[in-house]
């Protein structure tokens, strides 16, 4: 047993959404690291895209659900985590969604309401079509952007004003492209998520604009059966929505507080270790964790399309293999213990001749 | 953006490269780069997604927004 910490001890695991990671870069195929992780630590923080599964999601009792600009502004030290117990969910539907798809989704949402007991209230659909659009960069990388982004923003001030929500779920209709090389990829379980980048961008702009949590749903029509499908996309298409796991994410994510002295909250001066891909270093919430001198656990198993690495950026962290030896360091942090005690070498201690 | 978007406001949106040279510290990396996207726009989303070590290069890639008002209320 691990003797209780006299402050909690946090870990941050970082998957970046939309770079073909090996490990979540599929339909939530990274929660069972972070199911782990969880009982290693007394605070887990993590994003949207570690947690959802589609249809399928896992409560985490001291996960919080962070949706990743707000992550970002969480490193810089701008914003603090204020837990909950609950949050009251305001949704958004996108008009270019059409009825009976439209009416899967309120029909996940209600389910939610009844099976889940989640506090949902009155929705808003958007004053015009949202009509995304998806890309690829030349590094690999998904990117994508909303044509009518200010129609999202008035239906989320139109929610916020009319209701009381304190989290929104968006659903936006994104372009059905069954037959395409990426998704077919995606579908087998390799490549890269070609709806990652726009639904970023959405989730992003709510949470920049209104400083409240926020988490996306793409509506696209069903796929064909593939008997081939991989277990890590299989999630994705076992339903015929992805808001469920968005529902129960958003119930309880933490909100955002501007940080100053006196506000409450998880600041980042509380985080003891951060976790990331070994070939993605370059966000800018792990820039400011290496500025801040945090433990940053690199993973090389966790491949992704960018070849990223911390040394070129002047970040010192601890190269693991996998998240299994990653938790293993975590643990020994938690102890008090070089994680370096752990292995059969050891070499003596060195004179530094300073003078 | 704390005040009311009309319907006279549209957001554009724009998907950016950069090359930033590589700084001595992550905190003067990551201050480099805002300053280097906010020539273009509010920084939205951004990432280092490659670096040229030899020629001491960041590549950025982001996605910058602007607000623009399509029509003068009277």
């Amino acid at each position: 047993m691990i003797a209780p910490a006299l402050t909690p001890y946090t870990a941050v695991l970082l998957i970046p959404t939309g770079i073909g990671c090996a490990i979540g870069g599929y339909a939530g195929d990274a929660l069972p690291v972070a199911r782990v992780l969880g009982q290693a630590v007394d605070c887990l923080i993590t994003h949207p895209n570690v947690l959802n599964g589609a249809q399928l999601y896992w409560p985490i009792p001291n996960a919080l659900y962070v949706e990743g600009y707000a992550l970002d502004r969480f490193a810089a030290g701008d914003w603090n985590l204020q837990p909950v117990c609950q949050n009251r969910i305001g949704l958004i539907l996108d008009a270019g969604i059409e009825p009976d798809l439209r009416l899967r989704h309120l029909q996940a949402a209600e389910a939610t309401r009844a099976t889940l007991g989640l506090h949902l209230t009155d929705y808003v659909t958007t004053d015009r079509p949202l009509e995304v659009c998806l890309g690829r960069s030349s590094t690999g990388a998904s990117w994508g952007q909303v044509t009518h982004l200010d129609s999202l923003l008035r239906a989320a001030e139109t929610l916020l004003t009319q209701t009381k929500a304190e989290a929104i779920a968006v659903v936006t209709r994104f372009p059905d492209d069954g037959g395409s090389e990426a998704l077919q990829d995606y579908r087998q379980g390799r490549g890269v998520d070609p709806l990652a980048g726009a639904e970023a961008v959405i989730s992003h702009a709510i949470v920049r604009a209104f400083q409240i949590p926020c988490a996306h749903a793409p509506a696209l029509q069903p796929l064909p059966l593939d008997p081939h499908l991989s277990p890590r996309s299989a999630a994705e298409e076992i339903g015929y929505t992805f808001l469920p796991c968005v529902l129960a994410g958003l119930s309880r994510a933490p909100r955002f507080h501007t940080a100053s002295p006196g506000v409450s909250g998880l600041d980042t001066a509380g985080v003891n270790v951060v976790i990331t891909p070994a070939s993605a270093c370059g966000g800018s919430a792990l820039l400011h964790w290496a500025a801040q001198g945090k433990t940053i656990v690199a993973v090389e198993e966790n491949t992704t399309t960018l070849s990223v690495y911390p040394e070129s950026l002047g970040i010192p962290v601890l190269r693991v293999q996998s998240y299994l030896e990653a938790i293993g360091v975590v643990i020994s942090d938690r102890a008090g213990v070089d994680a370096q005690r752990l292995r059969s070498s050891i070499s003596l201690l060195k004179d530094l001749h300073f003078s | 953006m704390n005040t009311p978007l009309e319907l006279n406001t549209s957001i554009e949106s724009n998907f950016i490269t950069l090359d930033v040279p590589l700084e001595n510290s992550p905190l003067q990396m990551q201050q480099a780069i805002e300053i280097a996207l906010k020539q273009w726009g509010d920084p939205l989303r951004w990432a280092v997604m490659e670096v040229d070590v030899s020629n001491q290069i960041a590549k950025i890639e982001a996605i910058v927004t602007k607000a623009i008002v399509t029509q003068i209320k009277e």
